[in-house]
């Protein structure tokens, strides 16, 4: 209990130091507003935004096709073969799957040059030395398993939304096994992830994620506490923003500022300082 | 590379993405609008070739109305303004589906006697603007303004001549799912219920473009 308060008392100390951390708030600000950019917003940018329309017209012609065929021989034909016998539905098909490849690409590019540079900024701000170069290179290696599990999970809920619409035509509800699913899977890929993050720089790119993996299991009664205090507070402040943007938008742009981004700062802080004392105790 | 020239070179390549993001917009086709709302409405309308206003144009807007319909008298103002708007693009074509009700049948026989000496349109034109009264003398009253020929127009009354074009109208709006009026189809794309000048404006202008 002890090393858990005495590092979140640590960590918020080193958030006094305002250049770090409005540096690394602005690094995280910026991320959601480059992804959000990429993600798409109307009319200007996105590949998800042109997914989503293809996603729609892909299966107003799988529908359409399944029409001209008698009951029985719609239940035997997969949505393969479908995409096999018609063009339009094969073109269609393809697009998704690019706009999607690309959409990983170019967040993957963004989330490894500037949430990077945010984890450096908070090494830096806790003193933990690293060459920027070499960080950046290791975390964008370290990244590269998180985040093609993070995009399996990107594809599962476009799965779960093509189900949900074709339950929803049927007039049938949507199960949520698949959510849950998904939270939990996505909670443990943030686990690890941010275990090997705090390892950068130490050993080789290979040698941190097996690393992690292996804390992550045999220090987990150390390590679990401090990551759920992190989500506790995450938790909490969200609540806290939601809850004062039923009063004024503003107010909860103002405590998403001020709050969430500069948490998000303590929490990497807080999650490697006390990763060091597990290790070297 | 020094640490600086390594971060100016990151910065570039986070400037590249958003480039390419916004190069890929561009380039990805944007998917055909009956597509992405799905397939329109499969019609089979019965057109003679002179029928409308001007058969043959790009964008056919057919209208299922009755004469006693105060929604389809709304309407009409805003259909004159397109037929204004696109006179060489938009073709109207205007269909029976009167109530049952003896005065909305009455104009549209009255209608029907006014195509017989080529004032169909001035003729509709003047019964929407005039919804009130559709009694006998009214018709024939519209009918004298128009300069019709009223021998003809009164025979043509009393022999019910355009009682068959109008059965078949309400039997062509049924078979493609009328229910009401106005029921207005641009380009076989079905529209239920009142629709506002900047709404059918742009139906047309979206068929103009996928036309094309």
């Amino acid at each position: 209990m002890k090393l858990y308060v005495e590092e979140a008392i640590i960590a918020f100390d080193h958030l006094k130091k305002l250049k770090s951390t409005i540096t690394i708030v602005i690094l995280d600000i910026l991320f959601l507003l480059l992804y959000g950019f990429i993600q798409g917003a109307p009319e200007i940018s996105g590949f998800i935004g042109k997914t989503y329309q293809y996603l729609k017209v892909f299966l107003n012609l799988v529908s359409e096709s399944a029409k001209s065929l008698t009951e029985d021989a719609a239940r035997k034909v997969s949505v393969l073969q479908l995409i096999g016998q018609n063009d339009a539905i094969a073109r269609y098909f393809y697009l998704i799957i690019i706009t999607l490849i690309l959409f990983a690409i170019a967040t993957y590019i963004l989330y490894v040059i500037i949430e990077g540079s945010a984890w450096w900024h908070s090494y830096k701000a806790i003193n933990k030395q690293i060459s920027y170069k070499k960080f950046i290179t290791q975390f964008s290696l370290v990244s590269l398993p998180f985040y093609t599990g993070v995009i399996l999970l990107f594809i599962l809920s476009f799965a779960d939304t093509y189900r949900a619409i074709t339950l929803e035509r049927m007039s049938l509800p949507s199960p949520i096994g698949l959510k849950l699913f998904m939270l939990f899977i996505g909670l443990v890929l943030i686990y690890f992830g941010s275990i090997a993050y705090a390892l950068i720089g130490q050993e080789s790119a290979t040698k941190t994620i097996k690393k992690a993996i292996h804390i992550g299991f045999s220090k987990a009664h150390k390590y679990f506490p401090a990551f759920l205090v992190v989500f506790i507070v995450f938790f909490l402040l969200n609540f806290i923003a939601l809850f004062l943007g039923n009063i004024s938008p503003i107010a909860m742009m103002i405590v998403g500022i001020l709050l969430i981004f500069p948490s998000i700062a303590w929490g990497r802080m807080y999650s490697k300082l006390v990763l060091d004392k597990i290790i070297n105790h | 590379m020094g640490e600086m020239k390594f971060s100016y070179v990151l910065a570039i390549i986070v400037i590249i993405v958003l480039a390419f993001t916004l190069f890929m917009n561009v380039i990805l086709p944007t998917p055909d609008i009956d597509l992405l709302e799905g397939t329109p409405t499969k019609t089979t309308f019965t057109l003679e070739e002179d029928q409308g206003t001007n058969p043959g144009a790009t964008v056919t807007l057919i209208e299922f109305g009755d004469f006693k319909c105060p929604f389809c008298g709304q309407m009409h103002p805003d259909i004159k303004k397109l037929l204004n708007l696109y006179p060489d693009n938009l073709n109207y074509v205007y269909k029976h589906f009167p109530a049952d009700e003896e005065d909305s049948a009455r104009a549209s026989l009255a209608a029907e006697c006014a195509r017989e000496q080529d004032q169909f349109i001035p003729y509709i034109n003047i019964l929407f603007e005039r919804q009130l009264d559709f009694s006998y003398a009214k018709l024939q009253t519209f009918a004298a303004e128009l300069k019709l020929n009223q021998n003809d127009f009164v025979d043509c009354m009393e022999n019910f001549n355009g009682l068959d074009r109008i059965d078949n109208d309400i039997k062509e709006g049924k078979l493609n799912g009328v229910k009401g009026t106005p029921t207005v189809f641009i380009n076989n794309r079905k529209l239920e219920g009142i629709q506002s000048f900047e709404s059918l404006k742009l139906l047309i202008e979206q068929e103009l473009i996928r036309v094309k």
